[in-house]
């Protein structure tokens, strides 16, 4: 596919035609094959070019060095998702690139999340933006020893490591 | 310099336009009888056009009389904790060229450099209203929408104001700068009667370097701080905005070792705290007008109050190393943070400021009640 295909298909205009129409040869290349791979939409491909543009100029990188990073190369050349799983992994793992710190903060907290779920049987949420420091848990209960039962497993949850983990990583200590 | 001056009908009859004129010397003067900014952007106009006007505006500059009430609460920032400042503005714009600065996108629409030359009512304005509420304490800063002494040698407004404010007992000034102008200042150093404070805005030196064009460097600030130490008046610091880059804690530490080697931590009156926050609009202006700038490049998300901010783990760390290192240098160091969240300050502080009494108290402690 050529980028003329794509550009008349989607009946792409405004900022992402300029863009389009002004990449270098190699950077075309790139683009052209991601395309093939996922097929995204005119938004979408916006979308992930802005991440890939910022992601260039912070690390003083061309476009196509960007998408030939393993994390983007295997995530578009997967076999088995479909194109729209890899337009989804393909924003995931390029969010990750552009923002590594708060991914990892992130990764910290889904990961001491998951202990909690696993040892208590509660899910314990940080806020979506991570901005506050107040942590979630909600309960459904339908009977008091029900109520009786969580009273003892938060007793537990709030001495165990991965509780005080979440408050921690929220706080940026 | 401006480069084209826009004098705006009756404004030309009043001193301070004359002044103004006077100094600048040989330079084009253009006569209008509207008030309209000459560089007025069309509401279509796009990042491209504004950011070029954005640019021009910076060395143009209009004299008019301002119209409206000159005394405003600082417009604070919603479900933030706000320091209760006042605000005057004898001006608007800023022919400094920091990165990030919020003045491109408040005034892209309109970027021509303002200086209003009815200031004789701003001091009668501030006088009535301070004088109408003996009770409440008023901090009121002139470096809201300019820097506070960057036209200083042209109106010679300081020499209004400081001795007014010596006057004002509830009343305390604040000039707010990245420049090193401080001759006038110098020369009232019997009459400011420490109710007048004199900040600069800090920040570690890869960001003064590579981010704040134009502006004073932090030796050139720091002289300027000192003699005005020396003629007796506080010294407020805003290390405001705190960047996140590489290497950023060295960059803080050293600058903060650098200011307290140049002043004396009993001369501070305050010290705000505040990380980089914009709104998302001004993104595009500065990806434009610096396009080797990484500081939009930070790790930042956008917040319920609509600007983006460094998210808050990392926020949060640096705010936290900042608040030690000044505490280090002096126990019960004046420190504030400016905009932030209540959940800020129980997790760096250990707990909201009180009411409002903790942030009254280090403002009354710091000025109003020296007097
Ligand atoms: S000194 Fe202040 S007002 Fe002037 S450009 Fe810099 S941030 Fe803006």
């Amino acid at each position: 596919m050529e980028i003329e295909d794509y550009i008349a298909e989607k009946h792409v205009g405004g900022s992402l035609l300029s863009i389009l129409r002004r990449l270098e040869a190699q950077d075309s290349r790139s683009v052209c094959a991601l395309i093939e791979a996922i097929n995204p939409s005119a938004n979408t491909l916006r979308g992930l070019l802005d991440l890939v543009y910022e992601i260039c100029r912070r690390d003083a990188r061309k476009l196509h060095e960007v998408l030939a990073l393993p994390v983007v190369h295997d995530v578009v050349r997967h076999e088995k998702l479909s194109r729209k799983e890899k337009q989804k992994a393909l924003r995931i793992e390029l969010e990750a690139l552009r923002y590594p710190q708060m991914n990892s903060v992130r990764c910290k907290i889904n990961a001491a999340q998951q202990e909690l779920l696993r040892q208590f049987g509660l899910r314990v949420e940080a806020p979506k933006d991570l901005e506050g420091d107040t942590l979630t848990v909600r309960l459904s209960v339908r009977s008091l020893n029900e109520f009786a039962d969580y009273a003892e497993k938060l007793k537990l949850l709030s001495r165990h490591p991965a509780a005080g983990e979440m408050f921690k990583l929220l706080r940026g200590e | 310099m401006p480069e084209r001056v826009f004098v705006v009908g009756d404004a030309a009859e009043d001193v301070v336009a004359q002044r103004v004129l006077s100094r600048l010397g040989a330079v084009e003067v253009v006569n209008l009888d509207s008030d309209d900014d000459p560089l007025r952007a069309p509401s279509g106009a796009g990042a491209g056009e504004e950011s070029s006007h954005i640019s021009l505006g910076k060395r143009w500059l209009m004299l008019k009389r301002y119209r409206g009430k000159w005394l405003k609460g600082c417009p604070g920032t919603l479900g933030h904790v706000c320091c209760n400042l006042w605000v005057v503005n004898p001006g608007e714009g800023c022919p400094l060229d920091c990165t990030y600065c919020a003045l491109q996108h408040y005034f892209r629409r309109n970027p021509t450099l303002k200086l209003f030359t009815n200031t004789g009512e701003m001091l009668k304005e501030i006088e009535q209203r301070t004088s109408a509420e003996p009770r409440r304490r008023f901090r009121i800063c002139t470096g809201e929408l300019t820097d506070s002494l960057v036209f200083d040698h042209l109106t010679d407004l300081s020499l209004e104001l400081v001795p007014l404010f010596a006057r004002l007992p509830n009343a305390v000034l604040e000039f707010k700068t990245k420049d090193c102008e401080v001759d006038n200042l110098l020369t009232l150093r019997h009459e400011h009667g420490g109710k007048t404070v004199v900040s600069w805005s800090v920040n570690a030196p890869e960001v003064v370097e590579q981010d704040e064009a134009l502006t004073a460097s932090l030796e050139q600030r720091m002289n300027a701080a000192a003699l005005v130490a020396e003629a007796g008046y506080r010294v407020g610091l805003h290390f405001d905005p705190l960047v996140f880059y590489p290497g950023w804690k060295e960059g803080y530490c050293a600058t903060i070792r650098y200011i307290f080697s140049r002043i004396d931590a009993e001369n501070i009156a305050w010290i705000s705290i505040a990380p980089l926050r914009y709104h998302p609009e001004q993104q595009e202006i500065m990806l434009r007008r610096f396009p080797e700038s990484r500081l939009p490049l930070v790790e930042n998300f956008l917040a319920k109050d609509n600007k983006l901010r460094i998210f808050q783990p990392l926020r949060f760390e640096m705010l936290r190393f900042i608040w030690k290192e000044l505490h280090a240098v002096r126990a019960g160091m004046p420190v504030y943070m400016c905009m932030e969240s209540p959940a800020a300050w129980r997790s760096i502080v250990g707990g909201p400021p009180l009411a409002g009494t903790e942030l009254a108290e280090i403002f009354s402690r710091s000025a109003c009640c020296r007097v």
